[in-house]
């Protein structure tokens, strides 16, 4: 089982009478970076905290670093939680230190590498700065700095890019990478699906707390089957011109895919015409058409 | 690469750093030892010139500065002895005041010996006469006047100053001690009501300190990273011996001071005796502030913790300094009833013992040393109760932002830990 980095079992959590996880499985891979989607109110949180061992399960099991969540072991995970929010009155320094000792640095370690994080970041000059007169993108970075300051094994971050600007997505994301790089396993909840398909391998999504999907992004994408084709070409063959296909830029035609047109019977019509085709090719559904039509399903049948 | 350090010792290390960066903490420690040390300096200083007044070429100088017109005939001044400068008329004494030549004129009336009334012209600063003293001094001159000669000296003497009080104290079983003196009653009863009121205001500052502590990282998600770290035990262990430790600084730097500047204080009163505190005060006192801090600090973390909001968390916080100061609300009525049932009452009930034993204390109450040991343990097994309580409620009340912890939350808490 040291191959998962997380394993949850059956996972069902109620509060006041409204389940709000319900026998949720899946598991997460050693080293692998995973998306952990879902709609609002979908209860990622709450299985996050489930598995973290802040709440308690109502029934089910979890399994984390090959055993159950206990502090031992928490202790070389790192966790940004979501609303992350620090006490506004502590310094920089002080609030990375603090955690970065709890998690088993000592205050020299610990202040070394907040340092070293602070400028990486660009925020080595606020280091003694109170938390309130950061901005809202450089409490969410600090927040962050805090999840790695401790070289965590396995990173949980809820919502990790939000408030942020492009740029420091883009630092934070290298930042990840670079974990991985170092053996380090990944999960993040995230409304945007480009981030994961830019990041993860295998995901999982859940709405009312049932588990949707569960696997490999690419699969996933390929089950779902071709969504549409896009033909770079000198023209539309008359046969297709019907189809009303939509035109994009440097002459691709783009056309929806369905029960009365496949792939095969436009690469033929093509070939029929005798139309030069310098690319064909098949687009598979993207994770957000995949994200909206799986989650409205989801809530016409609940 | 160091070694890990304990949970609570890095909480308590954190914690510690950021009360003793409080502006509010140090301003409060700090000012008491100025206010001491300035009370060191300057009350000798009125001391002094209370000392010089009553002396007796101080009175003659006084008496010089006095003049007096007798319609009785009852007064005469011997000539070459000291004494206030007669006139012969109300009218030259004024021009004699208005000269600045003396500060005040007394005109004895003719029937003075059957009605005691005198005139008394002086200058005034505001509302009162600019003659220092000189009242008190002119009635020495006329005692001396009406009956210099028909009693012995010694007998005079006795006039002015006819009693050097020595107390004695008759036990209820009729045993007599000495009563102690003035400089050791003072302390008794001032050093106690002393620091009743340094440690309420010190579990005030402290607790509300901590109070909005626990609260804000409630209201922030930072307590969920805490608690994926150590335990709730720690955490309020680091916490509450961080605060204690706080504390307990402040007494020792309070008791320094009070210890080193209060006797030279009472050095320059004359006749207060030796100040001494007893080694049982000091050790009451240092009770007080251990077992104070310990039940007001699990409070506030329990108030902290189940507080929906760092704003209600101030306003529930706001309660620990009344409880620390309830004792002092009913030091008119403990004076005259230092050992009634609201004494015992405010020096018994673990809420109010801290400070309510010290103010007992201070009023002249009489606390066994087995009563106030008995009190105070009561106080720290409170503190455990509460202790336990917030460990058990901790993890769930914290992880409840914006939301009222109820009672069904408490009772589920308690029994799920």
């Amino acid at each position: 089982m040291n191959d998962q980095a997380l394993h949850v079992e059956g996972l069902t959590k109620a509060f006041a009478r409204r389940t709000v996880v319900d026998d949720l499985s899946f598991s997460v891979r050693a080293g692998e970076i995973f998306g952990f989607l879902g709609p609002n109110g979908s209860g990622k949180t709450t299985t996050i905290r489930m598995a973290l061992g802040i709440i308690r399960p109502d029934s089910g099991s979890v399994s984390i670093l090959g055993s159950r969540s206990e502090l031992s072991v928490l202790r070389s995970v790192g966790y940004l939680p979501e609303e992350a929010g620090l006490p506004p009155k502590a310094r920089v320094l002080d609030t990375i230190r603090y955690l970065g000792r709890l998690k088993g640095m000592s205050r020299a370690d610990a202040e070394s590498r907040a340092n070293e994080l602070l400028t990486r970041v660009g925020l080595y000059e606020h280091r003694l700065k109170k938390v309130d007169t950061l901005s809202q993108g450089m409490k969410q970075m600090i927040q962050f700095i805090v999840a790695v300051v401790h070289r965590p094994r396995f990173l949980i971050l809820d919502e990790p890019f939000s408030g942020l600007d492009p740029l420091n997505v883009q630092l934070m994301k290298q930042i990840l990478l670079e974990h991985q790089h170092a053996g380090a396993t990944i999960m993040f909840s995230t409304h945007i699906m480009a981030d994961v398909e830019e990041m993860c391998e295998r995901i999982v999504l859940i709405a009312e707390g049932t588990l949707l999907l569960f696997g490999d992004l690419g699969e996933i994408r390929r089950q779902r089957g071709v969504k549409s084709v896009q033909v770079m070409a000198d023209g539309i063959p008359d046969e297709l011109r019907s189809d009303h296909p939509r035109v994009l830029p440097e002459n691709i035609v783009e056309y929806q895919i369905g029960q009365e047109r496949t792939p095969e019977q436009i690469f033929q019509a093509y070939a029929a015409s005798g139309i030069r085709v310098d690319r064909f090719e098949r687009v598979l559904p993207s994770l957000n058409d995949i994200f909206i039509e799986e989650v409205s399903r989801a809530r016409k049948s609940s | 690469m160091h070694g890990r350090a304990p949970d609570t010792w890095v909480i308590f290390s954190e914690e510690l750093r950021g009360h003793l960066r409080s502006r509010w903490y140090l301003f409060f420690t700090v000012a008491v030892v100025v206010l001491l040390v300035v009370a060191m300096l300057v009350v000798p200083l009125f001391m002094d010139g209370e000392a010089d007044s009553g002396g007796a070429s101080a009175a003659e100088t006084d008496l010089s500065r006095i003049g007096f017109v007798d319609n009785s005939g009852i007064f005469s001044r011997p000539e070459g002895q000291p004494g206030p400068v007669r006139y012969d008329a109300r009218a030259e004494g004024l021009q004699a005041l208005a000269r600045g030549e003396i500060d005040s004129l007394y005109v004895i009336p003719e029937d003075y010996l059957q009605s005691g009334r005198i005139e008394q012209y002086a200058e005034f600063e505001g509302r009162f006469p600019s003659n220092p003293g000189g009242e008190s001094t002119f009635r020495a001159w006329l005692v001396q006047g009406l009956i210099a000669g028909k009693v012995e000296p010694a007998v005079l003497a006795r006039v002015f100053a006819p009693a050097d009080y020595e107390d004695y104290r008759v036990e209820k079983d009729g045993t007599v001690s000495e009563v102690t003196p003035t400089a050791v009653a003072v302390g008794g009863l001032l050093v106690p009501l002393l620091f009743a009121g340094l440690l309420g205001l010190g579990l005030a500052v402290g607790a509300g300190y901590m109070v909005q502590n626990v609260a804000e990282e409630k209201e922030s998600r930072l307590v969920e990273v805490v608690i994926t770290s150590t335990s709730p035990f720690s955490i309020m262990a680091g916490k509450l011996l961080a605060l204690g430790t706080i504390g307990l600084t402040q007494a020792a730097v309070w008791i320094v001071t009070t210890a080193l500047t209060i006797p030279v204080i009472f050095d320059r009163i004359a006749g207060a005796g030796e100040f001494t505190v007893s080694a049982s005060l000091w050790a009451t006192i240092i009770g007080c502030f251990i077992t104070g801090y310990l039940l007001t600090t699990t409070l506030a973390i329990f108030l902290g913790a189940v507080a929906p909001s760092s704003r209600e968390a101030s306003r529930l916080g706001g309660w620990i300094p009344v409880v620390g100061f309830v004792p002092f609300w009913f030091v008119g009525f403990l004076l005259m009833q230092p050992n009634g049932l609201a004494a015992r009452l405010l020096s018994y009930l673990p809420i109010t013992a801290p400070t309510g034993i010290l103010v007992r204390i201070g009023v002249g109450g009489d606390m066994a040393g087995w009563q106030i040991a008995a009190s105070l343990a009561g106080v720290a097994a409170t503190a455990a109760v509460f202790l336990w309580v917030s460990t058990r409620v901790f993890r769930a009340a914290i992880l409840m932002r914006g939301q009222n912890f109820s009672r069904h939350n408490l009772w589920t808490a308690l029994r799920s830990g």
